[in-house]
C-alpha cells in the first residue's frame, strides 16, 4: 500500500512538473498579439471580440466564401448597416456554432447570415474533439511557432486588442478565370448533408431563436464549390426550418459577375472585384428585404466612417477595374 | 450521454486507430484498455486483452473480423488434428512390428503433411485471393491482349482485412511448428485467439512465434509500475521518431516522388534518402509502440529492428531489419527449400563440379530466390515490389559469389576485415544500396522507379531554389535542423544499444532529476517539434498498408 502511494505521489508530482514546463512553453509560443502577422489563429474571425459592444447589426458566418465575398465596409457605405465576416477556411458547423457563441458574448446582431458552404463541410466527432483540445491546450495549436520566435515572444507582453481593419473581409486582387461557367445545371438531385451538420445547424438555429435573431441562408457565388444539387439541399432545409434563403448563384447575371475576371482561383472564390459586385447586390437585397436594424449611435457611426476611409481609397485606386 | 459520445468517437475512429500515435489510440483506446485491465481480477485479465483485441479489430475492420476469426478457428482445428494424427501414430508404432515401423511412420507423415498443406493452402490461399488476384488478373489480361485474344478477366478489388499479411504468416508458422513437433497443439482456443489477434501486434507485426508470446499473453498479471513507466517511455520514443522525423519529411518525399522531373536528380537522391529515414522511423517507431504496450502488460514482444543501418552487408541488413519477417522466411521457406531432398541432390552434384564453396551456393541461391520473390510479393501486389525483392536477391547473391574474391583482395591489400575505415566503408556502401532499393520500393510503379533512378545520372541537377522553395515542402532550415538533431540523438542511443546498453535501464539507475529530465525532454520535443496540426496531414503508418 505504501509503495502504491509512493508511485501515485511521484506520478502526480511528475505530471505537475511536466504541466508547469508545458505551461511555460505555451506562454512563449502563443502569439503576443491577435494579429495575423503574429500567427494568431484565424485572426480576422476572432477579432470580432474587439469590436465595440453591440455595434454589429449583421453577422456573417461560414467558410472562406464569406471573407472573400462580403465586404462589411461596402455594406456600411451603401446602406449604413454594420456587419462582420466571422469566417474561417473550411469551417464545419461545429466551429460556426463556437464562433457564434463567442460573437454573441459582446454583440447582439439583428441578423445572422449563414453562408451555406459550411453546411456541406463534413467533419467527424474526432475533429470536433481535436479542435476543442487545441483550443484548451494552445501549445498544440501554436507549437510550430518555434520556428519563428522573436525576442518579443520572450517578453510576455500580450496585446489582444487589435481589431480587423476589413471587419473580417480579406481583400485579394488575384485573378484566375473560370473554365466552366455553366455549373448551375438544373436537376432534381439533392446533395447529401451529414447528420452531424444537421445537428449543429439545429443548435445554431436554436441559439438564434432563443435570442430573437433572424437567420438568412446565403450561397455565395462559386463556380467550383456549388451546383444545383447543393441548391436543392438548402431549399429543403430552408423549408424545413422556415428560414429565408437566397442563392446568389441563381443571380450571376444580375449581380454582374464576370467569371473571367472576378475569381481568385478559377471560380472557387471571388476576388475583390467580384466581391464588390456581390456585396453591392447583397446590400441592395437586404435594404429591400424588410429586416429591421437598430439605429446606430454617433460613436459607432464615427468609428465606421473612419474605418471606411482606407477602404474608399482602395475603391478609388481600382475604380477603373470595378 | 457520455456513452453516446464515446460510441460516436469510436465509430469515427476506425481509420485513425491503425496509428499507435493518434489521439484516438493513445488518449482514448489504450487508456481504457489499461484501466479496465488493471481493475479486472487476475484470471480475467487475459480475457480483457482478448476482448479488446477483438473490439479493436471490429471497430477498425467491421465485418472483415470474420477473416481473423476464421483463421483462428482453422489454426486451432488443424493443429488439434495434427496432434491427433501424431497420437495415433505413436499408438500405431507402439503396437506394430519392428519391420513395419518405417512404413507406418511414412504413412502418418503423409497424412500430417496433407493436413498441413491443406491448412496452409487455406491461409495463404485467402491471402493470395484477397491481395493478389487483382494483380494476377491484370497481368493475365495484359498477356491475353498482347496475344490479341479477346477475353479478359474481371479485375477484382477486395477489401483487405487489417494485418492479414501478418496474422496469416503467424498462423502458418504455428501450424508448421506443430507439424514439426517443435510446438504442441494448444487445447485452449482462447489462448490461440489471443496469440493471433493481440491488438498492438495485429496492425504492423511483429510476426510472432507461438513460443515467443502465446504463454506470456496467457500468464499476464497485474501491471507493475516499472513496466508501466518503461513501457510508456518506449511508446514515447517511438512517437518521437514518427511525429518529429517521419511525418515531417513526408511532404518533401511525396512531392518529389509524384513529379521527379520537376526537381532533378539531386532531389531524387535526397527524396530516396529521406524516404529510407522516414520508413525506418515510421516502422521502428511503431515497433517501439508495440514493444512498449506489450511491456505495460508485462509481455516481452520480439524486437523487429536491431540498428539495421549499422549493417556491413545486405545479408546482415536483413537480419537487422523487419527481423520477424526475415526469420519467418528463413525458417519456413529458405531451410525447407535448401534442405529438401532435391536440393541436397543438386548440392552434391554441384559440389563435384564447382567446388565445396560454390556447390552448396547453388541450392542456397535457389532457396534465396524463393525467399526474395515471396518477400517482394509480401509487401504488395505490384512489379515494383517483385523488383525490390529481386534487387536484394541479386545483391545478396553477388555478395556470396564474390566473398572469396573480396577476401583475397583484402588479404593482398593487407587490409584487416576489422579495419575501422573499411568497416565504415562497408556500412556506407550498404546504406547506399539500401537507399536505392527503397527508391524503387516507394516509387509509384516499376517504370516510375526506373525513370527516377536513371534521372540521377541523366538529370543530375538542383532545381531552381526560389524564395520559399523549402516552404513548398512545409520544410524550413529549422525543420531540417530538428530532424538532424533528433536523428543524432537516436544515433547515439543506437550506438549505445549496439554496445549492449539499454537506455531505459541506464536511466533507471540514474537519480530522479536525470530520469525525469530525459522523459520530459522527450515529451517537449514531441509536442513542440512534432509535425502535426495546421498544415500537416496525418500520415498513415506505412507498414499497416501491407
Amino acid at each position: 500500500m505504501k509503495i502504491r502511494l509512493k508511485y501515485l505521489f511521484s506520478s502526480l508530482f511528475f505530471i505537475t512538473i511536466t504541466f508547469v514546463i508545458l505551461g511555460f512553453l505555451t506562454a512563449i509560443v502563443v502569439p503576443k498579439t491577435n494579429k495575423k502577422e503574429s500567427g494568431f489563429y484565424h485572426a480576422s474571425a476572432y477579432a470580432i471580440c474587439n469590436e465595440p459592444e453591440n455595434s454589429i447589426d449583421m453577422l456573417f458566418l461560414g467558410t472562406s466564401q464569406v471573407y472573400s465575398t462580403f465586404i462589411p465596409l461596402q455594406i456600411w457605405n451603401q446602406i449604413g448597416i454594420t456587419s462582420y465576416a466571422c469566417s474561417t477556411p473550411s469551417q464545419g458547423l461545429y466551429y460556426t456554432e463556437e464562433l457564434l457563441i463567442k460573437a454573441l458574448k459582446t454583440q447582439s446582431p439583428e441578423l445572422v447570415v449563414l453562408e451555406t458552404d459550411a453546411v456541406f463541410e463534413n467533419f467527424s466527432m474526432n475533429s470536433v474533439l481535436e479542435h476543442k483540445l487545441f483550443n484548451a491546450v494552445p501549445l498544440l495549436r501554436y507549437h510550430s511557432r518555434w520556428k519563428s520566435l522573436t525576442a518579443d515572444d520572450f517578453s510576455f507582453n500580450y496585446d489582444f486588442s487589435f481589431s480587423h481593419e476589413g471587419k473580417g473581409f480579406v481583400c485579394d486582387f488575384r485573378c484566375e478565370p473560370v473554365r466552366n461557367e455553366n455549373y448551375m445545371i438544373k436537376t432534381d438531385d439533392v446533395k447529401a448533408i451529414s447528420e452531424k451538420s444537421i445537428e449543429y445547424l439545429e443548435r445554431i438555429i436554436k441559439i438564434c431563436n432563443d435570442r430573437d435573431i433572424d437567420i438568412l441562408f446565403i450561397s455565395a457565388p462559386s463556380a467550383l464549390n456549388w451546383d444545383y444539387t447543393h441548391y436543392n439541399a438548402i431549399c429543403e432545409l430552408s423549408e424545413k426550418y422556415n428560414i429565408e434563403y437566397v442563392d446568389m448563384n441563381m443571380y450571376i447575371d444580375e449581380i454582374g459577375i464576370d467569371w473571367q475576371k472576378d475569381s481568385i482561383d478559377a471560380g472557387k472564390h471571388l476576388n475583390f472585384f467580384g466581391a464588390y459586385k456581390a456585396t453591392g447586390w447583397f446590400a441592395d437585397y437586404i435594404s429591400k428585404s424588410g429586416y429591421v436594424f437598430e439605429v446606430k449611435d454617433d460613436e459607432t457611426v464615427s468609428n465606421w466612417d473612419s474605418a471606411v476611409v482606407d477602404y474608399n481609397k482602395t475603391l478609388t485606386e481600382h475604380n477603373a477595374e470595378i | 450521454m457520455i456513452l453516446e459520445l464515446f460510441a460516436e468517437i469510436i465509430q469515427d475512429s476506425a481509420v485513425k486507430l491503425t496509428s499507435f500515435f493518434s489521439f484516438e489510440y493513445l488518449v482514448i483506446f489504450l487508456p481504457v484498455v489499461i484501466i479496465l485491465y488493471a481493475l479486472s481480477p487476475g484470471k480475467a485479465k487475459k480475457y480483457i486483452l482478448l476482448l479488446f483485441s477483438y473490439v479493436f479489430y471490429v471497430i477498425v475492420n467491421g465485418g472483415l473480423t470474420l477473416f481473423l476469426l476464421f483463421s483462428t478457428v482453422c489454426v486451432f482445428a488443424f493443429s488439434k488434428l495434427l496432434e491427433s494424427i501424431k497420437s495415433k501414430r505413436a499408438e500405431a508404432l507402439k503396437s506394430c512390428e519392428k519391420d513395419k515401423k518405417k512404413e507406418i511412420k511414412a504413412e502418418y507423415q503423409k497424412r500430417m503433411r496433407s493436413v498441413l498443406v491443406f491448412a496452409i493452402i487455406i491461409h495463404i490461399g485467402i491471402l493470395v485471393v484477397l491481395k493478389y488476384s487483382g494483380f494476377f488478373a491484370y497481368n493475365i489480361n495484359s498477356i491475353l491482349s498482347l496475344c490479341k485474344i479477346e477475353f479478359s478477366f474481371i479485375i477484382p478489388d477486395f477489401a483487405l482485412p487489417l494485418g492479414i499479411s501478418f496474422f496469416s504468416l503467424q498462423a502458418v508458422s504455428y501450424l508448421t511448428d506443430v507439424y514439426r513437433g517443435t510446438e504442441k497443439a494448444d487445447s485452449n482456443f482462447f489462448r490461440v485467439a489471443l496469440f493471433l489477434g493481440f491488438f498492438p501486434q495485429i496492425i504492423e507485426g511483429p510476426i510472432c512465434r507461438y513460443s515467443q508470446t502465446a504463454q506470456q499473453l496467457w500468464d499476464v498479471k497485474q501491471i507493475e509500475f516499472e513496466n508501466l513507466t518503461k513501457g510508456l517511455q518506449r511508446v514515447l520514443y517511438g512517437m518521437m521518431k514518427k511525429v518529429v522525423i517521419a511525418d515531417r519529411l513526408n511532404p518533401f518525399i511525396q512531392s518529389v516522388f509524384s513529379d521527379h522531373k520537376e526537381y532533378g536528380g539531386i532531389m531524387v537522391i535526397a527524396a530516396a534518402v529521406f524516404y529510407s529515414v522516414q520508413l525506418y522511423m515510421d516502422f521502428s517507431g511503431a515497433m517501439d509502440a508495440v514493444c512498449g504496450i506489450g511491456q505495460i502488460f508485462g509481455v516481452v514482444m520480439p524486437e523487429n529492428f536491431k540498428r539495421p543501418f549499422f549493417s556491413k552487408s545486405i545479408s546482415e541488413f536483413w537480419t537487422r531489419w523487419h527481423i520477424s519477417l526475415g526469420t519467418w522466411f528463413k525458417d519456413y521457406i529458405f531451410y525447407p527449400v535448401s534442405m529438401s531432398k532435391r536440393m541436397k541432390t543438386v548440392t552434391s552434384a554441384a559440389r563435384k563440379k564447382i567446388g565445396s564453396y560454390y556447390g552448396p551456393l547453388v541450392a542456397g541461391s535457389i532457396a534465396l530466390f524463393c525467399v526474395w520473390l515471396n518477400n517482394g510479393l509480401w509487401h504488395g501486389s505490384a512489379w515494383s515490389y517483385i523488383f525490390f525483392g529481386m534487387y536484394h536477391f541479386a545483391l545478396i547473391l553477388l555478395g556470396n559469389i564474390t566473398a572469396p574474391l573480396s577476401k583475397k583482395v583484402l588479404h593482398k591489400l593487407r587490409i584487416s576485415s576489422e579495419n575501422k575505415v573499411y568497416l565504415l566503408f562497408r556500412i556506407a556502401r550498404t546504406c547506399g544500396l539500401v537507399v536505392i532499393g527503397e527508391l524503387f520500393f516507394r516509387a509509384d510503379g516499376l517504370k516510375k522507379g526506373l525513370s527516377m533512378f536513371f534521372s540521377i545520372f541523366t538529370d543530375f541537377r538542383l532545381p531552381e531554389m526560389t524564395d520559399g522553395f523549402l516552404g513548398d515542402f512545409r520544410l524550413s532550415f529549422f525543420d531540417l535542423g530538428i530532424v538532424f538533431v533528433v536523428l543524432a540523438v537516436i544515433l547515439v542511443i543506437s550506438i549505445l544499444n549496439e554496445k549492449g546498453y539499454i537506455i531505459r535501464d541506464l536511466l533507471q539507475e540514474k537519480n530522479v532529476v536525470v530520469r525525469w529530465t530525459a522523459i520530459i525532454a522527450m515529451i517537449v520535443v514531441i509536442i513542440v517539434f512534432g509535425a502535426y496540426g495546421d498544415g500537416y496531414v496525418p500520415v498513415d503508418p506505412i507498414y499497416a498498408n501491407f
